[in-house]
């Protein structure tokens, strides 16, 4: 089923804690996707700090895994999540070189993310143990979208959970709740074309479909709008970038999202009710028809 | 509770089961009416009713509110989510907002009444009774519908009554795409003021005009020559 939802501010400044409101959206989807949660923060970057993300499903790994951040750049901040490293280091190399020192590690370590903008956090079971471990609550920044997982394709893991990146090419998250049937399909002829996939999951094609359409010259709401042709089955994703995020619903409108917007912020959930006991009582929520796109600048 | 007029329940601090097993109990006492407060759109919220009873939700609700009821009306002052109306066998209810997906799915009798906008999928699978849209209606609206009438005041998504095999889809505005198997006709004698009688019972704005949408038959039996249609009716 899976759940997906988040905030965004329109501006800096702001009355309630992101992280606080991000927690308790996710908290009422939970029941859609009791198995991990994961978020995207998004960060005004001002200096050389690139945000690591490391699935490491056999928790003993974190240390090499640290370790091997330090050589590659000065770390400035780490957690390790026992399965999930979350790293803040000062970096200026090429990234995809820094993606394969890593996973030259072992082949059950592999790189979730690599942002200058956003940061992708994971956890096992509902966002009470991802602020737990890596404290959400104390985000304060512009953007937290976030999804809760209820594994249909592949394992209840570190490595299959949301959201999901195209790793080294750019600033691009997606969480998506639904399936894509054509999914094989697709994946082999992104491989054939050079692209590595990390996960058995089916939504990773996602973030490669995009990253490929725009290295072909497509804008980010082109790619949206291709990808909303080329993925079969259902879906309804969060698409976060460096400067926006969208909101994509299939042709058929199968998966449910509701949006509520007001003059300081954007809210969106799987379910209203999340909405309302997580954001505002009385907002006046929609829900975007089939096939449309939405996006909203930062 | 016998001489009861209304009961007031306060849904905040009580599990969805409670509140139902709450209303169940006040249609056997013979209260009257039910006040709903604080349903914090929680889905769910006044299902499986089966006794006449009236209920009023101060609020937005969640899914499938009153689903699954027969005799019950309903007024919801709030947006509803997906189903409102599930498979009501009669009884009316009526949303002041906007309903999301699914609206009055299954209906088999009485009056589902959305006076705001209404999602995808409305009065899908529609086997009796009157579906009424004041606003727009989302995708593929009238999916399916057995028998019944659906009025949509404003206009209507792709895929309008798609695949329906009999009943009425009244459209006041326009459709971005009629589905498979619909065409326009004539309305009979009476029909179109039956509708207006309707909305104006219900203190509804009626559109200019009508369009009268209905089967027209074509995918009731499977015909090899015309496999096209079939291919994009699906």
């Amino acid at each position: 089923m899976c759940g997906v939802g988040g905030i965004f501010y329109k501006t800096e400044t702001h009355s309630q804690k992101t992280g606080e409101i991000a927690y308790r959206i996710l908290d009422g989807i939970y029941r859609r996707g009791p198995d991990s949660t994961g978020v995207t923060l998004w960060h005004a970057n001002d200096g050389n700090q690139l945000y690591v993300g490391v699935n490491c499903d056999n928790p003993s790994d974190g240390a090499r895994v640290l370790e091997r951040l330090d050589e590659l750049g000065s770390i400035r901040q780490a957690t390790d999540g026992k399965g999930y490293i979350r790293a803040v280091i000062d970096y200026l190399g090429a990234e995809a070189d820094l993606v394969a020192a890593i996973e030259a590690l072992d082949p059950s370590i592999s790189v979730a993310s690599v942002g200058r903008h956003l940061e992708v956090l994971k956890h096992m079971g509902g966002v009470a143990n991802l602020d737990a471990q890596f404290d959400l609550k104390a985000y304060d920044g512009r953007l937290a979208m976030g999804l809760t997982r209820y594994a249909t394709e592949s394992g209840i893991d570190f490595t299959n959970g949301q959201p999901l990146t195209a790793r080294a090419n750019s600033d691009l998250a997606i969480m998506h709740n639904g399936h894509i049937t054509n999914y094989h399909h697709l994946r082999s002829s992104y491989a054939l074309k050079g692209y590595e996939f990390t996960t058995q999951n089916d939504s990773e094609v996602i973030p490669i479909m995009l990253i490929d359409e725009m290295s072909n010259g497509a804008s980010f709401e082109d790619a949206l709008n291709i990808s909303i042709e080329k993925l079969d089955g259902c879906f309804t994703y969060i698409a976060v970038t460096n400067d926006c995020f969208a909101l994509v619903k299939d042709s058929y409108a199968a998966k449910p999202a509701v949006v509520a917007e007001t003059d300081e912020l954007v809210a969106l959930s799987s379910d209203p009710q999340s909405l309302r006991e997580g954001v505002l009582a009385d907002m006046e929520v929609w829900e975007p028809g089939a096939g449309e796109v939405h996006i909203w600048k930062m | 509770m016998e001489n009861v007029e209304t009961l007031a329940i306060d849904c905040s601090d009580k599990a969805t089961r409670e509140v139902n097993n709450l209303i169940r109990k006040a249609a056997d006492d013979g209260v009257k009416q039910v006040e709903i407060l604080n349903t914090q759109a929680r889905h769910n919220i006044g299902v499986g009713i089966l006794k006449p009873i009236h209920l009023i939700y101060r609020g937005h609700v969640g899914y499938y509110t009153v689903g699954l009821c027969d005799n019950v009306t309903a007024e919801i002052h709030g947006t509803a989510g997906w189903g409102v109306g599930d498979n009501l066998l009669a009884g009316e209810v009526v949303v002041h907002g906007n309903a999301a997906s699914s609206a009055a799915p299954s209906l088999r009798g009485g009056r589902v009444i959305v006076k705001g906008d209404s999602g995808p999928r409305s009065g899908v699978y529609l086997k009796s009774g009157d579906v009424i849209i004041g606003g727009n209606a989302g995708y593929m609206s009238g999916f399916m519908m057995q028998n019944g009438r659906l009025v949509i005041c404003g206009n209507a998504a792709k895929g309008l009554g798609d695949s329906m095999y009999q009943g009425q889809i009244w459209l006041g505005g326009e459709a971005d795409e009629i589905g498979s198997g619909v065409e326009q006709v004539d309305p009979e004698d009476g029909e179109l003021d039956a509708i207006l009688a309707l909305l104006e019972q219900h203190k509804m704005k009626a559109p200019k005009a009508f369009k009268k949408l209905q089967s027209d038959r074509s995918l009731w039996n499977f015909n090899k020559h015309d496999f096209a249609a079939w291919k994009d009716a699906l």
